[in-house]
């Protein structure tokens, strides 16, 4: 009995009973909500916003917080919090593709690397061994710094960054599910290769992948705005949550709510989804 | 032991990356005005005007060398501009590990043996803040409210050796937002380490020989429980030298990640070459010290 409860598969806890459980976690669900206010906003944000992004006002510049502008207008008179729900989309946008690109290559990779072993797996995991040599966030500035900073290559790098932890998570995953009896079954009858991955091995690694794809949304949001802080991220005039606070910041004696709201919006976005992944993590793990 | 090879592909990854510039990477360099002689005499200074084969093995005995090439800016070696700059980061490091290791350690074992107090909650807010908080963001705010506001502490740069009381004044709010994020990972991992050694055979034994308390945790409890912690401490010192980019662009501090950061947007690509190369290089060491740590910490741990 000992035996088989630890096992990956029979510990594998129902999808009802995982959401009971997530539920339960209050922080989880409260991250949750936040997460989807976020999206909600970032679709309606031309009808949520009260003031249009980009219209100057250059008769009320840096003028705090008021009935007519809630956060304040910045140094060319625009709207804070228009910007703001504005900013949303491009972060809710870039910080998704960005988890896409390193959620689709990175479970690749680790189910290819993991299933096959061999010299398939050595070759993977090495050549991402190299990848993980270069400190993350200094390989999103240099690639960027060289390929140009658009919205595209900012995808691709900040998702590239992640694909190494990826991997190794589920190749991880698979080594432990690759010896359970209804695999070798699969394998044993002459399924396809590919049959048995993708319907007996990869259902296994949807756990681990959800929390990890979570953790790299998070992160990608703090990588993101990084990048659009330090000036190489998505290009100005548009407005973007990372390059407000950079601007605000020279303002900061005389409008400290330019650097203080966006700064805000980052950290309350990654928290919530903080929050929901770690829910997630203990509601699939019941043990742990 | 995969450091060697794997720091020699990393190499020829930063090798590569002066030929992922769309267009002509001399004239982005230049900028439009530039002549086609200037272009010309830079494109023959760094090379590129040869077979990329030989390119890249000239690449490689150059950096064997320790010759990084060339600032477009400073028109000075690369390397001798990192190694002036590598004090102030290291120091900047240094003292944001020590807040992480002073704060966190103490605060992750409290959390434990007290699991569910309010020391435990207190510590996982930290924690989840510390990990979902921008770093800028926070060096704005540290700064607005010390700097600005209050007046208590100087506003950016740096001023001589943190030993000394200005200099102490200068790197506190730097290295109070470099340790941010260290500081909550590490008391998460601290908690869960010592949450996992507090239910051994061996500390049961510990108590029942009648040892103190005290004793029983921080000598047979938290020696065990700092084998993880050292080793993620290690491994997160490449989010420190990333988080050093972004907290020395706020704080205006000289070291490394402004230096590159201005680089990038002079578009002096030798040094932001030179920089990757040199904080890889800098991280696979970190790594083989970890591993040496652990050996230490750990008498079990034994390599072939």
């Amino acid at each position: 009995m000992a035996k088989e409860s630890s096992d990956p598969a029979e510990a594998r806890p129902s999808r009802r009973s995982t959401w009971r459980r997530f539920k339960k976690n209050r922080g989880a669900t409260v991250g949750l909500c936040l997460i989807g206010l976020l999206i909600f906003i970032a679709l309606f944000a031309p009808v949520l916003a009260p003031h249009s992004p980009d219209a100057l006002d250059l008769q009320t510049v840096c003028s705090p917080p008021s009935r007519d502008h809630w956060l304040g207008t910045d140094e060319l008179g625009r709207d804070v919090l228009s910007r703001l729900i504005h900013g949303s989309r491009i972060v809710v946008v870039v910080a998704i593709s960005a988890t896409a690109v390193a959620t689709a290559v990175g479970v690749v990779l680790g189910l290819v690397a993991g299933y096959y072993g061999g010299w398939v797996d050595t070759i993977i995991m090495r050549a991402l061994d190299v990848l993980l040599a270069f400190p993350g966030f200094l390989l999103a500035i240099a690639l960027v710094a060289f390929l140009g900073a658009n919205t595209l290559n900012i995808v691709v790098v900040v998702g590239l960054t992640r694909i190494p932890r990826y991997a190794r998570l589920i190749r991880g995953t698979v080594l432990s599910v690759r010896e359970i009896e209804y695999v070798q079954a699969s394998k044993a009858v002459g399924s396809p290769e590919i049959r048995t991955m993708l319907l007996h091995v990869l259902p296994n690694c949807i756990g681990p992948t959800l929390v990890y794809a979570s953790l790299t949304f998070g992160d990608s949001i703090l990588t993101i705005s990084g990048l659009s802080f330090l000036g190489i991220g998505v290009q100005p005039p548009t407005a973007d949550w990372g390059s407000m606070l950079s601007r605000g910041r020279e303002y900061l004696m005389v409008a400290p709510w330019l650097a203080v709201c966006p700064g805000a919006a980052i950290f309350v976005t990654v928290m919530a989804i903080n929050l929901t992944g770690d829910g997630l993590r203990d509601a699939l793990d019941p043990r742990g | 032991m995969y450091a060697v090879p794997t720091l020699l592909a990393a190499i020829v990854c930063v090798f590569f990356l002066m030929h992922l510039t769309p267009g002509d990477p001399i004239r982005v360099m230049l900028g439009v005005d530039a002549t086609e002689e200037e272009v010309d005499a830079v494109r023959e200074k760094l090379g590129l005007d040869r077979p990329l084969l030989t390119q890249l093995l000239y690449f490689l005995r150059n950096v064997a060398r320790g010759d990084l090439g060339e600032s477009i800016y400073f028109r000075l070696p690369v390397l001798s501009l990192l190694l002036s700059r590598l004090g102030a980061t290291v120091e900047l490091a240094g003292v944001a590990l020590l807040i992480a290791v002073v704060v966190a350690i103490p605060l992750g074992v409290v959390a434990a043996v007290r699991r569910y107090s309010l020391v435990d909650s207190i510590s996982s807010m930290m924690a989840l803040t510390g990990v979902s908080v921008p770093s800028f963001w926070l060096g704005i705010l540290l700064l607005y409210f010390f700097a600005v506001k209050w007046r208590v502490l100087p506003l950016t740069g740096r001023a001589g050796p943190p030993w000394t009381v200005e200099g102490l004044r200068h790197i506190l709010l730097p290295g109070m937002t470099l340790g941010a994020t260290l500081v909550a990972s590490t008391t998460r991992l601290t908690r869960a380490s010592m949450l996992e050694v507090l239910n051994q055979d061996f500390m049961r034994t510990a108590r029942a020989k009648g040892l103190r308390e005290a004793v029983v945790i921080y000598k047979h409890g938290l020696k065990n429980a700092l084998i993880p912690v050292v080793t993620n401490l290690g491994l997160q010192m490449g989010v420190v030298l990333g988080g050093a980019f972004l907290t020395e662009t706020v704080f205006a501090w000289p070291g490394i990640g402004r230096l590159t950061v201005q680089a990038i947007l002079r578009r002096d690509f030798p040094i932001i070459q030179g920089t990757t190369l040199f904080l890889a290089a800098g991280f696979v060491l970190i790594n083989i010290l970890v591993d040496i740590v652990y050996v230490l910490l750990d008498p079990r741990i034994r390599y072939r």
